[in-house]
Order: C-alpha cells, then structure tokens, then sequence
C-alpha cells in the first residue's frame, strides 16, 4: 500500500497545487479496507452501491477484536487536520460500535462511532502533527458490536472533506488514482458476473464447453447464499428434472445439507467450490472483486469494471457475452436492462397470489446466528441500543433457522441493505443479551459461535427477459418449447410473522411463509436472457419471473441448473456468433439437444 | 397413588415459585374436562394459605394410542390460573416409556417439559391420523406426490423419538379443552383482590388480564387499581409498560409527584420506552420541573430525542 499511497501523495499536491494556486497543500486518504493487517475487523463491501466504498467492520460478537493496523508514508511532514468517516450504526440513542485511532500508539480524536447520527460522515479529530516520515495508524475496537470505519484523511486544509456518497467517490477516485491505476483483465468469450451457485455453475458449464470465463465475485468465497458467509442449505429438487443432464454441475457443487446456519463453517464447503473451479483451465476466477461500472456499445455491454474490496486495485473485463448472476440485477441495472422490484399487482399478471396493488414489499434478508455449548457460565453485555426483549416476548432458540429475516417493503433491500443488516445484529444481540441475562439456566453455559455479517438477500431485482414466468406457468406446469430447469419448490413467499408484527410493527425480524405446494414445472430458456441487452445472459434469483413465481424459483439448487443452462447457450451463441435471443430463435434444437443429451 | 415424585419440572413464573414455599390446599372448585381422545379428568383450583387462587392441578391417566402397543400415561398437570402450562410429574413408579416400553431419559424428561412449554408447538396443526405420514414426510396434509418446502421445521425434530403419541397426547390435553375450562373458572373468581394480586404479579400474562378487565376505552380504572397500573409504565417488561402507557388516561400523569417520576424513568429508560413516553408527554401539561429535567438531559442521548425535547419544551402548554 505504501507505494501506492506514495504515489497518490504527489500527485495530489500536484493535482491540488493547480487548483490552489500554488498553494501546497496535500490529502492522504487511507482506506480502512486496505490496511496492512486487518486484525479481527472484517471487510464488508455490502453497501458499496450506496457508498461507494468498502469498510471495516470490527465484528466480535460483543468481545473486541484485534486491532487493524497499517503504516503511511507520508510525503511532507507538518500539521495535518486528521478525519475519520464512520457511524454510529445504532443510534438508539446511541450505538456500540465504538473505537479509537491510534497514530504511533496514541489516542487521537476521541472516541468514533458513538455520534448517535447513522449517516456516514468525516468525524473531525483534530490536528494531527506528522514528524516523522512513516507512522503507523491503528484501529482499536472497544466493543467488539460492529464498530465501523471507512477511511482517514490527512489534510493540509482546513475545509472539511466532501460528506456527500458522490463528493466522496470522486475524491477517491482523485487520491486513489483509481483510473490511472486499473489493470485490464483481457478479453473472455463469458464474464459471469457474481459468484453464487448460479454463477459458479454458469462459469463452470461454459468453460467445460470451450469458452474462456471470467468469475467475478465479490466476496473471498464462492457459493453466495450457501457459502460459510451466509450459510443458506441448497434447496429445489435435482432428481425430478425433466432433463436429468441438468444438475450436475449443482451436485458437484453440493457439500451436503448441515441445514441453515450450521455453526460448523465448514460443512457449507468453500474449499470445495474453489477446488472444483481451480481445475478448469477455461476459468479465470476473480475474487474480492465489486463490480461497479459497465461499458455500453450501442445497446450492448463492452465491459464491466470491478474493484477489489479490500486493495482498491480495479480491473476491466471485456466479453462477448455477460451473465448477470449478482442476484441484485447489478449488471443489467447498470447497463439500462428492464428489470421489476417489489410486486406486480394482480390486473397486471393475472395472478391469484399477486397483490391487488402494485408495491415494494420484497422478501427479506437473513442474518443467521449459532450458540454452542461451553464448559461454565459466560457473560454477555446487555445491549441498550439492540431491539428489546422481555419474559412476554422474545425467541427462545439456541440457533437461527430462516425466520430471521428483516426488510418486507419497510426498506429497499439494495440501498437499505446495510440498515436491514444492522436491523438483524440488533435482533440478534438484543435476544441473545436478553437469553444470556435472564434464562441462565438454559443459555449460561452457551456462547455465539457464530453471527453472519453478510446477509443472506432472497429478493432485489429482477431482469426482464423474453418470458417473465408466472404463477400460472409455475402452477399449470406449462410445457413450452425452450422448457429447460426442471424446478420443484413450493411457491414461498414470506411475511413478517404475525407475533413479530404485534411487538414490532414496522420493524419486523422475524418471517411466516405458507408454502404453496406445486408439481415439478420448467423455466423457460427465455427467462434466462434479457429483452433489452442483446449481450447478457441472466441465472440466478434475478432471472425473469414475477415476484409470485420468484417464490417458487429462487432456491439454490435451482438456480444453479439456470447457470449450467447460460453456459450451454452461451457456447451455442459463441458458436454461431449470435446472441442470447438468437439461440431461441434460431438454434434452440441444438440448445434443447446439449441438455438432453 | 405413589406421590413419590420422579420429576417435577418447575418453571420461573411466579405461582410456580410460590408452589414449593407455601402450603396449598384444593379448592372446592372443580371441574370436569372431557378431553379429545375420550379421556375425562377433574381440573381442581389450588388456593395459597391465604385463601387466594393459586394454580390449577389435575391428575390424568390416559392411554396414549389406540392398541396395546403403548402403555398408559399417569400424570400430574398443573396449569396456571389462565391454562397456561406450568410444569407436570409423574409417579415414580409409573415412568413415562417409549417404543417398546423403555422408559424416558432424564434429558427426555427434561425435553417433554419445554415442548408442554410451547404452546405454538407444531404439534397443534397436526390430527392424529398424520402423525406417521408426517414423520416420514416432514410436513402435515401432504399429497404423495407434492414437493414440499423443507423450510419448515419437522416434527421429528420437536418430538421425542419413539415417544411421539406421547408426546401428542400430552401438549393436546394440556393446551387443549382444559383452558377454557380454566379461563372460564378464573373469569368467575376475579375479585378487586384477586386483580390487584395480578396487576402487582411480575407476571406479564396475569398483568394483562388485569388490565383487560380494570381498564375501559378512554385508558381509565377505577381509582383503587390506579397506582398499580401506573407503577406498570416503569415494568421491565417494554412491551407491558408500552401497552400502559399508550392506552391510559393522561389525567392520570399530571400530578407533579407523577412527572417527577416519570422524568426519572425517561432518562433511565429503554429507547423505546423513551420515545413513547416523550410521545405521551406530549399530551399532558408539563410542570416546570419535569421540563426543567427534559432540558437538562436533551443532548444526552441522540438527534431525534433532542428534537423531540425541543419541541415538548417550545410546545404551548
């Protein structure tokens, strides 16, 4: 980091010396997410549509963690106005997540994180005197309940830095240098967007075709929802396809089922996920890499650009064919694709379990949570700024299971995604404090394991494709000529539980579902491609459905055979050189013939 | 009947405690519960020393399936004074059995205890006739053919195993015909006293009962229960003290005494609990001292508390 920054340095006080007539003035920016260590404070990339940036997360579980540390280099010695961009991400009234930054192992500015304002901002520490050419910055987390911090700035001048999302990306884009600096990763035949099981599969279907693959994915796991991150089980049925080819790419994939939010990491099977891809010579795998930007052709996607969540470094890919298997519709959304959000009304599909209105409500995300047994009674704070709980009502359960689950219209599960997420820690801290604190019979002796910081979305955006799928084609099994995914499970849409609506009307952690048992159907072809980007395959939750028929197609194994179908067609549209539409029109035989066969 | 006890499973709710300290005697009032699967048993009011309800027992011999295959069940059940389960025990010489009469663990004592607990239990959407389908296929009703959604948890995982008509018959008849009867007891005995005794009880069931009854639409009780109630507005129980504080007439918190009191638990209150009391304030005159303590504590806590202050301070009285 430290030559980069370097770099930055000098050609910001060339950059600021134009601007300041002279004036030399100089900015270090230090990306929490690119320290040199990051001791036990995690990277989370999860708002980066929002704030265009990753962060630091000291995630602990209520035990402070190990510091993050890094060196600067700074180019001119003096005086410095020091600023850190943080929150408070619990203001009620005031959160937990406090920490402090240590400049060669003093304190300075204070106390960050405990403003009692959840907006991201620069928080002014003071006047911070450089005297020596190299200092090393820590962050020392007091709390170990999330404490959070984006980036230090140094700078000479006294104005206070952009507070704005936008402001701030563009000075990052100046102190970074990041357009200067970006490495091109070549030219693929597929770039597959998003690293879940649909677009592993989708990678990995291709590339056993003969295409050349990028996989993007912007974690430093594979597998999304059914990885160690998030710890989903695979679900939809693989033994009653129509076509029995499909799936087996999703069986490779497919470590067992240790259910929902497994305490034991590694019975979700990171490791092997990455084995598997690691083998394909057609693949070139990308992790930690947040795809942002794209390029338009015409109509057409040229490139995408992803930056790497923790280095900031960034990378341009250019393809042939793109697959947008982010689950938000990240690709398609940036390029200008159709795409729904929320829920049709019922004149407009037809269908019996759409609502007679149009809305937002979307289905929720999860953080799941483990407690394991310990050998003595341990403590656990109590947590004022958690959601409240008491002997009438809160959840007596030593582990989560799906029905944790917060954001059902009441927030965008994009742009509020780190507010639902923050909404599910306080749920979760806020019962287990209560079950530690007031039940040590059955809890003194139990402990977190495990809390998931990345949340585990079911519903965001979905393309529009040639077909939207509905309840209709979902209950009547229809048959139609681009039949490809078989797809077996029930129609499951979810709502705040009831009981979680009486004690917390409008901040609901807690899901119902009524299942809707369907017979095995077929997704078509159709669905899988967009109407509008003549370029861009789609698998995964984001494929072309309504939000009714979304209920029955999102699961995992399911999603994952929408991903060996894009690979399939898209070495059959590499082959004849056209596009996602011309394989229906013009080659489905020979498409329907490669999943048969 | 040996009364010897094998198990005695005792929960925190307050008549539980009382149980083991004071002395109980049955109460003259008794009735008859003629239960689902044929069975009839005598629910009997248990009164403390003091003559003042307590809970309710009954003592329940019941066949658990249809042929010979299981034994029969003697239990004591004690529920109570709105039906909800307290705790069970079973003679020592009549141990609950499973498959092929081995008899319960501890642990599965212990397991039976908090599955009567539950009363949303999967077990109450389940008719007897499913029970062995269910436990092969996970989810009740299902078609053969159906796929079903495994999101939902299965029964196997709430019963014990080979213990499951047990395990059916006894959360059926402890949350099923028994609480009405109970209900329909307790209605009858709700004397002033008996109200008192709940609202004063800790015992957030028994305390909303109270307020059912004591509290009429436009948040007023009758002047012997006001204290009581009021005193809930400071309950650790948010939900409680959210429901008090929402609903009761704001006549009721303007004498200086009360705001005094009620400054107090503003600064020491839940989040929560602070925003409904800075809503209802918003309804009453305020006296100078209580705003001099909002005024005092503005800035403690975050921006929406402050600006609610601001506005509760500037506000025409």
């Amino acid at each position: 980091m430290n030559k980069r920054l370097r770099k930055y340095v000098a050609s910001l006080s060339l950059l600021l010396g134009l601007f300041h007539l002279g004036l030399a003035q100089s900015q270090v920016l230090i990306e929490a997410e690119s320290f040199d260590e990051t001791g036990g404070w995690v990277v989370d990339q999860q708002s980066f549509p929002v704030i265009h940036s990753s962060y630091l997360m000291a995630h602990g579980m209520g035990r402070p963690v190990a510091d993050a540390v890094t060196h600067v280099r700074f180019a001119e010695k003096g005086t410095y106005h020091f600023w850190v961009r943080t929150k408070d991400w619990a203001p009620f009234p005031k959160g937990p997540g406090k920490f402090e930054v240590w400049i060669d192992g003093k304190p300075v500015g204070g106390v960050f994180g405990e403003s009692g304002k959840v907006d991201w901002m620069w928080y002014n520490g003071g006047k911070v005197t450089i005297d020596r050419d190299s200092v090393e910055i820590r962050l020392k987390d007091l709390t170990g309940f999330n404490g959070r911090c984006d980036a230090l700035l140094f700078t000479r001048s006294a104005a206070e830095p952009p507070q704005d999302s936008v402001g701030m990306a563009s000075l990052r884009k100046e102190l970074l240098n990041l357009d200067d600096t970006r490495k091109e990763a070549g030219h693929f035949d597929l770039v597959v967007v998003g690293g879940g099981i649909a677009g592993t599969c989708a990678a990995i279907s291709a590339a056993r075709l003969g295409l050349t693959v990028a996989l993007i994915q912007d974690r430093p796991v594979l597998g999304g929802n059914n990885s160690s991150e998030v710890r989903v089980h695979l679900m939809g049925d693989v033994d009653k396809n129509h076509y029995p080819k499909l799936g087996r790419i999703v069986r490779e994939l497919d470590n067992g089922d240790p259910g929902n939010g497994n305490p034991d990491a590694k019975e979700y099977g990171d490791k092997r996920k990455t084995d598997i891809i690691k083998y394909e010579k057609n693949i070139s795998l990308f992790l930690n890499t947040h795809v942002y930007q794209v390029e338009m052709n015409g109509d057409r996607i040229a490139a995408v650009i992803g930056r790497d969540i923790r280095t900031n470094q960034e990378t341009r890919f250019t393809g042939t064919y793109f697959s947008d298997c982010t689950g938000d519709g990240t690709i398609g959304f940036l390029a200008g694709a159709d795409y729904r959000m929320g829920r049709e009304s019922r004149a407009e599909t037809g269908e019996s379990f759409a609502p007679e209105k149009s809305d937002n409500f979307t289905l929720g995300t999860s953080n799941l949570w483990a407690s394991l047994p310990v050998d003595s009674v341990t403590a656990f704070p109590e947590t004022p700024w958690a959601l409240p709980f008491s002997d009438e009502y809160h959840i007596d359960e030593t582990k989560s299971d799906w029905q944790w689950e917060t954001g059902f219209g009441n927030m965008n599960t994009i742009t509020e995604a780190e507010k639902i997420r923050d909404h599910n820690l306080r749920a979760v801290y806020g019962n287990w404090s209560y079950l530690k604190n007031n039940k040590p019979e059955k809890y003194g002796k139990r402990e977190l394991a495990w809390v998931a910081y990345i949340g585990g979305k079911r519903e965001s955006r979905r393309l529009m494709g040639d077909h939207v799928l509905n309840q209709m084609d979902v209950q009547e099994g229809k048959m139609y000529p681009d039949a490809t995914v078989t797809a077996t499970w029930t129609i499951d849409l979810h709502f705040p539980q009831e009981k979680n609506s009486l004690y917390f009307p409008g901040e609901e952690f807690f899901a119902g579902t009524k299942h809707i048992r369907v017979a095995p159907y077929t997704i078509p072809y159709r669905c899988l491609y967009s109407r509008n980007v003549p370029n861009l395959f789609m698998a995964g939750r984001n494929i072309s459905t309504t939000h009714v028929a979304f209920g029955s197609t999102r699961v995992m194994r399911t999603c994952g055979m929408m991903g060996e179908v894009v690979g399939m067609a898209a070495s059959i549209a590499h082959k004849h050189e056209t596009s996602p539409r011309g394989v229906y029109e013009q080659h489905l035989d020979e498409l329907i013939g490669m999943i048969k066969d | 009947m040996n009364k010897a006890l094998l198990v005695c499973w005792l929960i925190g709710a307050a008549y539980a405690a009382e149980a083991r300290e004071a002395s109980f005697y049955a109460d003259s009032v008794a009735r008859t519960v003629d239960e689902y699967n044929g069975v009839s048993y005598t629910v009997q009011l248990q009164k403390d020393s003091a003559g003042n309800p307590a809970y309710y027992h009954a003592y329940v011999f019941t066949p658990v399936c249809e042929d010979d295959l299981c034994k029969p069940v003697y239990i004591d059940l004690y529920w109570d004074l709105l039906g909800n389960y307290l705790r069970y025990e079973v003679p020592l010489n009549q141990p609950l059995t499973k498959l092929d009469h081995v008899v319960f663990t501890p642990e599965e004592y212990g397991r039976l205890h908090d599955m009567l607990l539950d009363a949303e239990s999967l077990l109450k959407e389940y008719e007897i006739e499913e029970l062995v389908e269910s436990t092969t296929n996970a989810r009740p009703g299902g078609d053969v053919d159906a796929v079903t959604g495994a999101t939902a948890k299965s029964l196997q995982a709430v019963v014990i195993p080979g213990a499951l008509y047990t395990c059916y018959t006894l959360w059926h008849i402890v949350h099923g015909r028994v609480r009405d009867t109970i209900a329909s007891v307790t209605d009858s005995l709700a004397s002033p006293a008996l109200l008192s005794h709940f609202l004063r009880s800790g015992n957030y069931r028994y305390q909303h009962y109270a307020l059912d009854r004591l509290m009429d639409e436009q948040g007023k009780v009758a002047s012997e229960f006001e204290q009581d109630v009021v005193n809930l507005i400071g309950s650790p129980n948010v939900f409680l003290a959210q429901r008090v504080l929402k609903a009761i007439d704001s006549g009721y918190l303007q004498s200086a005494e009360r705001q005094r009191w009620l400054g107090q638990l503003f600064i020491g209150a839940n989040y929560r609990l602070q925003l409904a009391l800075l809503a209802k304030m918003g309804e009453i005159p305020l006296k100078r001292e209580l705003k001099n303590t909002l005024e005092m504590h503005r800035r403690d806590f975050n921006e929406e508390i402050a600006t609610k202050i601001e506005q509760l301070l500037t506000k025409r009285s």
